[in-house]
């Protein structure tokens, strides 16, 4: 057959596959969305049969919200040390998953779970907060630490400069991922939990939204909860220790409640407390 | 000549044309492939044998070891009970709640780090124990069974040197600026403590936000030491246990409840023969094993020789630690199988781990809502024997237990040790007791340390 004549049927035939592959997936978004809708709805009224009003808007349908993976990266953590502490770092493994370099310009110990403490000696002193804010960003890019996405807060405390790192997942907070990193006489030091980046999605996944809110009340009522309205609820993440030093991000909804604030695991389906 | 020069120029651009068409359209074919993949696996409504998770499985885009991961350790090593003490004062966790469990996924991480950064194990007195259990900042978890510390290590993710010795339960503590961790060897009993590269900020990390809950270790208290070890977490249980209903299991051919059995030790209808002994036996026979159900409830796997057991998959175990986990998770696997054919409600906590020769022995014990079923001689377990890399018997006398809505007077904690007849030579534990009418209630139960051995 003429090779022109072949590319013409080709050219249909691909035509078509990619008709039917667009159309099953908007048909699918659009019955998932449909479906969840009518299943949130239900849920909120089950809920407030249950006496626990869910006001308006608190609860969203679901995004995209898997559970990641991310292994530890030994090779990055001692490239980092020698970054920022020099060639001549004397590296020990404590066992356990602790790791530790030690230089004449400081130390850094490295921990499962994405713990990191880190000091280096001789270090420009920062002249304002957003100066602070900008060299703490400069520190963990040179020692390819920096975590994508982050949002740099620095505060100025007792001649010392604060600069806390607010770390994100998929643009949602990582509630338990606190990092500083302090200035203060001539040095710097670097405290707190690091998300490394390499991650991978998990064959895990986040409960629906009616789903989650179902077990959300019905998890705060065994805990004797006094919770008789959600005002929002607001998606993130929680890091979790995984055996080996990998950690896991497990979606969380942050619970507003009248009777306070609570932390729900929407894998496991039960009230966590978030450090 | 003009003449073939225009109709060959529209020629050339039509085919270039096609070809760009062609290759925009494959692209287009492939984008929305891995969209509907991407969106299947993000919503996680795919099935598992899902075409695109496949896929995305063979990308290695699925990271596969993840929920492995996050168990962190198999069921059977979660502690029965715990406390944790920090500037609140003491927070307890009793037998019976779930508690204890939320306290070992908080100590977990710490756990890991002390037991495989600890350095040389030391022998301690009592009194230096008792002095660590009124350090300010503590962590203490006690296990049903004996747990053997290189599996702990094991279902930790690292390794430990005491790998050798048993505990039933383990301490943290904040001292000197660092954390030490402290166990009691079974079966001598024997008080052991080590220094580890641990940082005291992760246990204060980890008992931070507990307050003081009425729960005490024995040895605050003169009178209840007489009779318990001085690191038992004395309370009372939580209200509201309720009574079980034992009845023997049915197991008809064809039943879920076959078929899990089947299952369970790799039979089916290819391999194994089915026939009815003369007392009402269910034998299935295989070319190397065999597999009896007796009409009590009784349920026994024997190999005749290593190739007709279960493979306990050992990959590339360069440890005894490592081939006691894998023949431990192999038999956890063969144990939840008969438990969960069985039906009714109940899991399997680890009881003992007994090294033998070319092999292991492995008991579980049965637990409802985190109390074990039975004691002494009427204790519901499931006996497993490991030979050369596979298992090679397995032995559950079991029933259906199922929670009813009735609930017992037990004695409160203190009262119990004071009746137990113990003198700090065992440890006093919940257990589902059977009574005259077949109903098994929540009771007291003396666990002597020679008994356990």
């Amino acid at each position: 057959m003429e090779w022109s004549r072949v590319k013409t049927i080709l050219i249909l035939a691909l035509l078509g596959v990619n008709l039917l592959l667009l159309g099953n997936l908007m048909n699918t978004i659009w019955h998932d969305r449909r479906i969840e809708r009518q299943a949130l709805a239900d849920a909120v009224a089950i809920c407030e049969k249950q006496g626990v009003s869910v006001s308006e808007g608190a609860v969203g349908l679901s995004t995209s919200y898997p559970v990641y993976a991310e292994e530890r990266d030994y090779t990055k953590e001692e490239a980092a040390a020698r970054t920022i502490l020099g060639e001549k770092v004397v590296r020990t493994a404590a066992g356990g998953g602790i790791v530790t370099y030690v230089s004449d310009t400081g130390s850094a110990s490295f921990r499962n779970g994405g713990y990191v403490e880190l000091r280096c000696t001789n270090t420009a002193m920062p002249e304002s907060a957003h100066d602070a804010a900008r060299a703490a960003g400069a520190l963990l890019r040179r020692a390819r630490l920096a975590p994508e996405d982050a949002v740099y807060t620095a505060r100025e405390e007792a001649g010392a400069y604060i600069v806390e790192v607010a770390q994100r997942m998929d643009k949602k907070p990582v509630y338990n991922m606190a990092l500083t990193v302090t200035f203060s006489d001539g040095s710097a030091q670097v405290d707190g939990r690091l998300m490394a980046g390499g991650l991978k999605v998990t064959a895990d996944h986040a409960k629906a939204p009616y789903e989650a809110l179902l077990a959300f009340v019905s998890e705060a009522k065994k805990a004797e909860s006094e919770a008789k309205r959600i005002i929002r609820v607001e998606q993130g993440y929680f890091a979790s220790i995984a055996t080996g030093g990998s950690v896991l991000y497990v979606p969380l909804w942050r619970v507003e409640t009248d009777a306070g604030v609570y932390y729900f695991d929407l894998v496991k389906g039960q009230l966590v407390t978030v450090e | 000549m003009q003449k073939i020069k225009l109709t060959k120029k529209p020629a050339h651009l039509r085919e270039a044309a096609k070809t760009a068409l062609l290759v925009l359209l494959i692209a287009t074919a492939l984008l929305l492939f891995y969209a509907s993949w991407l969106y299947g696996v993000r919503s996680g409504d795919m099935p598992e044998d899902n075409v695109f998770v496949s896929f995305g499985r063979y990308l290695g885009l699925i990271d596969e070891r993840a929920e492995e991961l996050s168990q962190g350790a198999s069921a059977s090593a979660l502690p029965v009970d715990a406390a944790l003490a920090g500037e609140g004062g003491l927070y307890g966790a009793p037998q019976g709640s779930e508690e204890a469990q939320a306290i070992y996924e908080r100590v977990r991480p710490v756990l890991a780090e002390a037991l495989g950064s600890a350095g040389e194990f030391r022998r301690v007195t009592d009194s230096q124990f008792a002095a660590a259990l009124k350090a300010e900042t503590a962590a203490y978890l006690e296990y049903e069974g004996e747990i053997p510390i290189g599996l702990l290590a094991q279902w930790l993710g690292v390794s430990c040197e005491a790998e050798s010795r048993a505990l039933h339960g383990v301490l943290l503590t904040v001292e000197e600026g660092g954390v030490r961790i402290y166990f009691r060897s079974v079966p001598d009993g024997a008080l052991y403590c080590a220094d580890t590269a641990a940082g005291e900020k992760t246990l204060l990390d980890a008992v931070a936000g507990y307050t003081a809950n009425g729960a005490h270790f024995a040895f605050a208290d003169e009178e209840i030491a007489r009779y318990l070890p001085q690191e038992s977490i004395v309370m009372d249980p939580p209200h509201g246990i309720c009574d079980l209903r034992a009845s023997v299991p049915e197991f008809t051919a064809g039943s879920e409840a076959m078929k899990t059995l089947l299952e369970t030790v790799e039979y089916n209808a290819y391999t194994a023969r089915k026939y009815e002994d003369l007392d009402g036996t269910l034998v299935y026979v295989s070319e190397y094993s065999t597999l009896r159900i007796e009409q009590g409830g009784r349920i026994t796997f024997s190999a005749k020789e290593a190739r007709g057991g279960l493979a306990v998959r050992e990959g590339e175990a360069a440890s005894d630690s490592e081939r006691m986990s894998a023949v431990v998770e192999r038999a956890r696997q063969v144990a939840e199988g008969f438990v969960s054919a069985v039906g009714g409600e109940g899991g399997v906590y680890l009881q003992r781990v007994s090294p033998v020769e070319d092999g292991y022995d492995v008991i579980f014990g049965v637990a409802v809502r985190e109390i074990p079923v039975g004691a002494g001689g009427t204790s519901a377990e499931i006996l497993i024997r490991v030979r050369s890399g596979v298992v090679t018997y397995a032995d559950y006398s079991g029933l259906r237990y199922e929670v009813t809505e009735e609930q017992s007077f037990f004695l409160g904690h203190k009262q119990a040790a004071a009746a137990s007849g113990l003198h700090g030579d065992g440890r006093l534990r919940l257990r589902y007791v059977p009574g005259e009418d077949g109903i098994y209630h929540p009771a007291w139960f003396a666990v002597r340390d020679s008994a356990a051995r």
